[in-house]
């Protein structure tokens, strides 16, 4: 007899709790639905989501004990073990957000270290107050020499860092003027990193920040109508008070958690989809200046992001292969393989791999506005390489996680409908349109006579293969 | 071979630094074999090869390089090689805990033999890890994720296994290295609990050493670990980027940081680069020469102390300087220590 969970059994909806894991982490097995919808409420499960401390952090000396080398692929491959196993969802997930925001590629500067510590501080950062994150992204020398700001010196400025700050990172085109560029590069002046060793003859080094203060602009500067002698935190105060900041901001999380938006360049031109819910994250943020806890629980609590179940949200290519590999158990423990996933001929392999095919090849954004999302995601090519992907990670019934759901999905003689519902639900309460319903059904009945078991895998497969386990 | 009465130690002095980037990336492990020849076990993902290296190093990154394995499930290939180990007669043995078995080559790296399966059982394996030959030329291996050791006959039958998962004395969590000493006591490195724990031939606990921390004589995730023929061991310490020495006894000695020097093959790389030669200047050099994520150490016949530098794709060595001593030369054990002037 399976036990199929109903919310008003439980502590919080199993179903808006299985929406909440997906967008705030990245989906949730059927065991973790059971544990969180029978321990905890909705708001209770926020609160823990927005306080990762409240939970171990992974072990990474067992990571790298078996995942080792120098290639991205390998450390995008570690990120993607993080992202599958961690008990801090958020934190992940607010780390590759903020890769989204502010995309700094490998390809540049071909200097691992440096990126991987920015995603160590994307990490660290992700939910504290939007002054310390701008603050750090402009003392990381993954950003500093990505956007020439190590090339911003006193008597001869390079605006790129402080121009993309300004249009890309903080406010938007519109709310500045190429005089306020001018003084915010002239302010970031002296920020640099200390050379790090070259790789030949014995390997990587990192590099550190370092502020030369005989390189740096210490005249009167004039930024958004303020008038003083401002160093780089300066024009960062200045920014985060803005109101242009919040509601940039609040739009990245919107577009990022709840609904697929049109892509920034467009932002200056077209509304949010969603005006009300802009306002209501950026009272938040001027409320709370800039904290990120407090922004995101507003937005998780909030009746748009539990009406957004059925708006559309085209699981990033990262979202998707996490999710799968987390249903799947296949990596649970560290096992060959990951890397696979994150190969691209940009790093130097031979092959693309899964993430590179669909499109995001993750420590290589495209471009300085990182990746364009929601249904751009989507081409006839992209489609069908995730659905066959995740055809063939469902395709081994001896993966733990498959062979958890085959046990606990039913019988082949069980009640079509029933028999789907189940499979749903143990694909972390999927929500599919009426007509895949009558599909999958369908399907549960043309099985009957099979081997139970095999009968049912095929069924789970088939359910997770659908257009409609591509959305968040 | 007897253990002196005591030893007068001189020192142990940095030697030379061995091999480079591209040539041995992520050395793992090395294994000793015929006349000058070192064998140097790269791990990293997708990437499991043996380099057959010279003692003196290479003169160019050009000159042509030896070698066998790769990556792979097939016999003869390697996926997670933690371990490489010879035998008096030159053949050579790799544990993979990926694949969960050993592996033996001949001296050329032909492949010869395989025993064990991925299992809990007898004759299995989850995740060997480190292993050694003891004084009846059997194997000692760290059978990791079934947190037990056991031992084989050289053409891989069963004989017996010690062990438990946990954190009680005598219990293991994850363990990873292991050796035997001339005495058949077996020395392994508890990786998850960050100690040494010392087993008679017969498996009963004769000691444990450390604990976690980075201070003298703790650990952070221990991994390879190898006893000379005076009874000193050494530690590779991982999470600490050094390696710990011990006396007989358990009793700390000192740490090796790391000393490296540009080796013969680097130096020769170097001078047709100029424009590294130039950051060298800008950087902060000194960070160049300590130890990075050791996962090895080994000590030859001649007490030279190897330690493959994991992540800076190079072996540092090291020179045991001492005085073996007698009775006369070396007073018995005193209970107390003492404030006398001597």
């Amino acid at each position: 007899m399976v036990k199929i969970y109903k919310g008003n059994a439980m502590k919080s909806d199993r179903q808006l709790v299985a929406h909440l894991m997906r967008r705030a982490g990245f989906g949730a097995t059927p065991q973790d639905l059971d544990s969180l919808t029978s321990d905890k409420s909705y708001e209770e499960i926020i609160d823990d989501l927005v306080t990762p401390e409240r939970f171990e952090p992974i072990d990474m000396s067992y990571v790298e004990r078996y995942y080792t080398g120098e290639p991205v692929a390998v450390h995008v491959g570690k990120w993607l073990y993080r992202m599958a196993n961690t008990k801090r969802p958020l934190e992940e997930k607010m780390s590759l957000f903020l890769h989204h925001i502010f995309p700094v590629a490998w390809g540049k500067s071909e200097h691992g270290p440096s990126l991987y510590r920015e995603i160590e501080m994307f990490r660290s950062t992700g939910l504290t107050n939007f002054k310390h994150i701008l603050l750090q992204l402009s003392q990381d020398p993954a950003m500093l020499f990505w956007l020439d700001n190590h090339e911003n010196h006193k008597d001869e400025i390079n605006e790129n860092y402080g121009r993309e700050l300004l249009e890309l990172f903080s406010m938007g085109v519109g709310n500045y003027t190429e005089n306020d560029i001018k003084n915010a590069s002239r302010a970031f002046t002296g920020w640099t990193f200390r050379q790090p060793l070259s790789l030949y003859p014995y390997g990587h080094h990192h590099a550190d920040f370092e502020f030369l203060p005989e390189d740096h602009d210490y005249d009167e500067k004039v930024f958004l109508g303020h008038v003083g002698n401002f160093d780089g935190e300066d024009i960062i105060d200045i920014i985060v008070e803005q109101n242009a900041a919040a509601k940039f901001l609040s739009r990245h999380l919107y577009n990022f958690f709840v609904e697929d938006e049109v892509q920034v360049p467009s932002w200056e031109t077209i509304d949010p989809k969603n005006p009300q819910a802009i306002e209501e994250l950026s009272k938040a943020y001027m409320e709370s200046k800039g904290d990120m806890r407090h922004i995101l629980k507003t937005l998780f609590n909030s009746d748009f992001f539990k009406n957004s179940l059925t708006l559309s949200k085209v699981k990033s290519p990262t979202e998707l292969i996490v999710g799968v590999i987390k249903q799947t158990g296949e990596f649970n423990t560290p096992t060959p393989g990951i890397h696979e996933f994150a190969v691209t001929t940009l790093n130097g392999s031979a092959i693309e791999g899964p993430l590179a095919i669909m499109g995001q090849r993750l420590m290589n954004p495209p471009t300085v506005e990182g990746w364009h999302t929601g249904s751009e995601w989507i081409d006839s090519g992209t489609l069908s390489e995730r659905i066959g992907f995740v055809e063939k990670q469902f395709a081994d019934p001896t993966k733990p996680g498959v062979s958890e759901m085959v046990s606990r999905a039913g019988n082949l003689d069980d009640n079509p409908s029933e028999l789907v519902d189940r499979c749903l639900d143990l694909l972390g309460a999927v929500n599919v349109r009426h007509e895949t319903y009558q599909s999958l059904t369908d399907y549960a009945r043309e099985l009957k006579g099979l081997e139970d078991s095999a009968g049912v895998h095929n069924l789970i497969q088939m359910t997770a293969s659908t257009v409609d386990y591509q959305f968040a | 071979m007897t253990r002196p009465h005591g030893l007068l130690r001189a020192g142990y002095p940095y030697s030379t630094t061995l091999g480079m980037r591209r040539v041995t990336n992520f050395p793992t492990d090395i294994a000793f074999g015929e006349e000058n020849i070192l064998y140097v076990l790269l791990r990293s993902e997708g990437v499991a090869t043996i380099r057959i290296w010279s003692r003196d190093d290479m003169e160019e990154l050009t000159d042509e390089l030896k070698g066998f394995g790769n990556f792979g499930c097939e016999d003869g290939q390697l996926r997670w090689p933690v371990n490489i180990i010879t035998d008096d007669s030159g053949n050579i043995f790799i544990s993979d805990e990926a694949n969960h078995r050993i592996s033996k080559f001949d001296p050329d790296g032909g492949f010869i033999s395989k025993f064990g399966r991925h299992g809990q059982g007898e004759g299995e394996f989850d995740g060997p890890s480190g292993f050694a030959l003891d004084i009846n030329e059997h194997f000692i291996i760290c059978d990791s994720k079934n947190s037990r050791i056991q031992r084989y006959t050289k053409d891989g039958e069963y004989i017996n296994s010690f062990g438990s998962y946990g954190s009680e004395p005598g219990q293991f969590n994850l363990p990873w290295g292991v050796d035997c000493d001339e005495s058949g006591d077996i020395y392994i490195s508890d990786w998850g609990n960050h100690r040494v724990q010392i087993f008679s031939p017969d498996g009963d606990l004769k000691n444990v050493v450390g604990e976690f921390g980075s201070g003298n004589g703790q650990f952070n995730r221990p991994t390879g670990i190898t006893v000379d023929n005076h009874g000193d061991f050494y530690v590779a310490d991982w999470g600490n980027n050094r390696v710990l020495m011990y006396n007989s006894k358990g009793q700390y000695i000192w740490s090796f940081y790391g000393d490296a020097t540009l080796s013969k093959v680097a130096r020769n790389y170097m001078l047709t680069n100029a424009v590294p030669n130039r950051l060298r200047e800008m950087g902060k050099l000194e960070s160049e020469k300590f130890l990075r994520r050791p996962r090895s150490v080994r000590i030859d016949d001649d007490f030279r102390l190897y330690i493959p530098d994991f992540e800076s794709y190079r072996i540092q060595v090291y020179q045991k300087d001492f005085i073996e001593l007698d009775q006369t030369q070396y007073a018995g054990p005193l209970r107390n220590p003492t404030l006398e002037v001597t």
